[in-house]
């Protein structure tokens, strides 16, 4: 029975290749709609702020969160082309990567790092709730180590594999035009997707 | 462990000095194919990573509008009559009051009083409306174990029990619609985020899983939303004429049949206008129809709009307070409370010629 369970593990690890994106490109997602959220409120604010005159009452509040609406989707697009992107062979110096250097490169990592962290909250928080209904002591245990395990299981490949196999830029200032929503998502889940500010002095 | 292993002896061949790294003189060369995307994953636990990836998969699907749009896509795939989702829904913007054309608000009047250890008016007949629609799991729960009948008679007065503890409507109904606990992890969660306010309704929501979200937009935010609504003041002192009201109309200028979302009001030019609830003004601008305005954000999604202003003396994101308590008479075409006593605001927003006042709230 339990070689028949070891030799079921095997061969769904084999399968790694065809679903292992999925969950990661999944969690990188979880991560950015964690900041889009923030940013309709900002955004219908600055257009009331902008000082122009709008037909009617309520539109710059819907356009505000259709806006935000919009954002995500395009960061989410990015962050697709920025994985069928990264199949360039691995750099295996430091060197080699600057030799890669553009917007584009350097910006997928960044954006990356702190989504992946805000979606694994995101995981985090569901896991915590659906192991409270069973056993509440150890909830918020199992919370952040189904967190943790995702951000390691998921979250650390898919960052190696956008940092280390950037694509050759094309020219020098490829992205530079592109990158700038991804970038506003990145710092916003800096600030929103990352549970760490309520405990900072 | 082979993973983080792997990783980090990645990561430091990244990170070694310029020049230590002398093996490729070109580093466009090529030195084989990309590693996969599971790189590293060793030969044992599939299952468990695959449960991994299920669990951000259907997170994602449930939480994201991208999800949205993929579950859209594969039930039309199927040829299933899906409607697209709407995807501002997934955005924290303000709660979702049930429609209000499947709730019978119950007269305020007709019922008695409600006594002064149980939950007051509005929320009283905004939690009787919306119960009457669905008693909230957790709480069947509660009832159930209880031995009391799942009813929304039993439910009214578990609140009212809860409100005896509580003494304070929107945590009496989050903890009704999720319990103590689930309410208690969302603050935490607030706190740990850096939110500026932590202990509100509408900053928990965002830190509540799916399924909670779902139920506390259904119960909580539907109840606080309509409590709300239901709260609003008239906006005018004296008895104006409604020149025309909620609904459809023939309309005046276009002269074609259109419907009115708002109650046109004629008053003489100076006349004060005053906030309807107490509120965040959203919006101060100037438009071609609705001349100056004013929209007021009372929360839970619910806002009202002040057109036709001759003067604005309001800034935005300013806090309009309430005022002094008395009694008024609310008219309001639709679903609207008979005469109570209500909370009036007496700081003027503006002097009118003509007022437009509609609930405005944004769907979840």
């Amino acid at each position: 029975m339990f070689r028949w369970v070891l030799g079921l593990d095997a061969f769904v690890a084999r399968t790694r290749p065809a679903w292992a994106w999925l969950g990661q490109v999944a969690l990188v997602l979880l991560g950015v709609h964690l900041a889009a959220d923030r940013l309709d409120d900002g955004i219908s604010a600055a257009l009331v702020a902008s000082g122009i005159h709008w037909p009617e009452p309520e539109q710059p509040l819907t356009l505000g969160t259709w806006s935000a609406v919009l954002f995500e989707l395009y960061v989410a697009a990015w962050i697709g082309v920025a994985a069928v992107r990264a199949t360039e062979a691995p750099a295996r110096s430091a060197r080699e990567w600057w030799s890669r250097w553009s917007p584009h490169n350097v910006a997928a990592p960044l954006v990356w790092a702190p989504t992946v962290l805000a979606g694994a909250w995101v995981i985090g928080m569901e896991t915590e709730d659906l192991v409270a209904g069973i056993w509440a002591p150890g909830a918020s245990v199992a919370g952040w180590l189904v967190a943790a395990l995702a951000v390691f299981r998921l979250g650390w490949p898919s960052l190696l594999r956008v940092t280390r196999c950037a694509p050759v830029p094309g020219h020098r200032w490829d992205g530079a035009l592109t990158v700038w929503p991804a970038v506003v998502v990145a710092a916003l889940a800096v600030r929103y997707g990352l549970p760490v500010w309520g405990w900072l002095p | 462990m082979s993973d983080i292993r792997d990783g980090i002896r990645q990561m430091s061949q990244l990170g070694r000095a310029r020049g230590s790294d002398t093996r490729r003189a070109d580093p466009g060369a090529p030195i084989g194919p990309p590693p996969p995307w599971w790189a590293g994953g060793g030969r044992r636990g599939g299952v468990f990573d695959l449960a991994l990836v299920a669990v951000a998969v259907l997170a994602m699907i449930s939480r994201t509008p991208v999800g949205g749009l993929l579950w859209y896509a594969q039930e039309r795939a199927r040829g299933h009559a899906t409607e697209l989702p709407a995807l501002t829904a997934y955005f924290d913007n303000g709660t979702a009051a049930p429609p209000l054309d499947d709730l019978r608000i119950t007269d305020v009047a007709d019922a008695a009083p409600p006594a002064a250890d149980e939950l007051p008016e509005p929320f009283r007949t905004a939690a009787r409306t919306t119960l009457a629609q669905q008693v909230p799991a957790a709480l069947a729960d509660v009832l159930d174990v209880r031995g009391v009948a799942v009813t929304p008679e039993a439910a009214l007065a578990e609140l009212d029990t809860l409100w005896k503890v509580h003494r304070d409507a929107p945590l009496v109904l989050e903890v009704a619609a999720l319990g103590a606990d689930q309410r208690e992890r969302a603050v935490a969660r607030a706190v740990a985020a850096g939110e500026e306010e932590p202990e509100r309704y509408d900053v928990h929501r965002r830190y509540l899983s799916g399924a909670a979200a779902h139920e506390a937009d259904r119960f909580v935010g539907g109840t606080l939303a309509l409590a709300t609504a239901l709260d609003l003041a008239w906006p005018l002192e004296g008895s104006p004429d409604i020149t025309s009201p909620f609904g459809n109309r023939f309309h005046p200028v276009l002269k074609r049949n259109q419907f009115h979302d708002g109650v046109d009001i004629g008053v003489p030019i100076g006349t004060p206008v005053l906030a309807a609830q107490q509120g965040t003004v959203a919006v101060v601008g100037v438009s071609s129809v609705s001349g100056r305005y004013v929209v007021i954000d009372h929360g839970y999604g619910v806002r009202t709009s002040y057109c036709h202003l001759n003067t604005t003396p309001v800034q935005q994101g300013a806090a309009v307070a309430r005022g002094e308590v008395r009694a008024v008479r609310q008219h309001r075409p639709q679903h609207g409370p008979p005469p109570a006593l209500r909370h009036q605001d007496r700081r003027p927003l503006g002097r009118s010629a003509a007022l437009q006042v509609g609930p405005t709230g944004r769907g979840r």
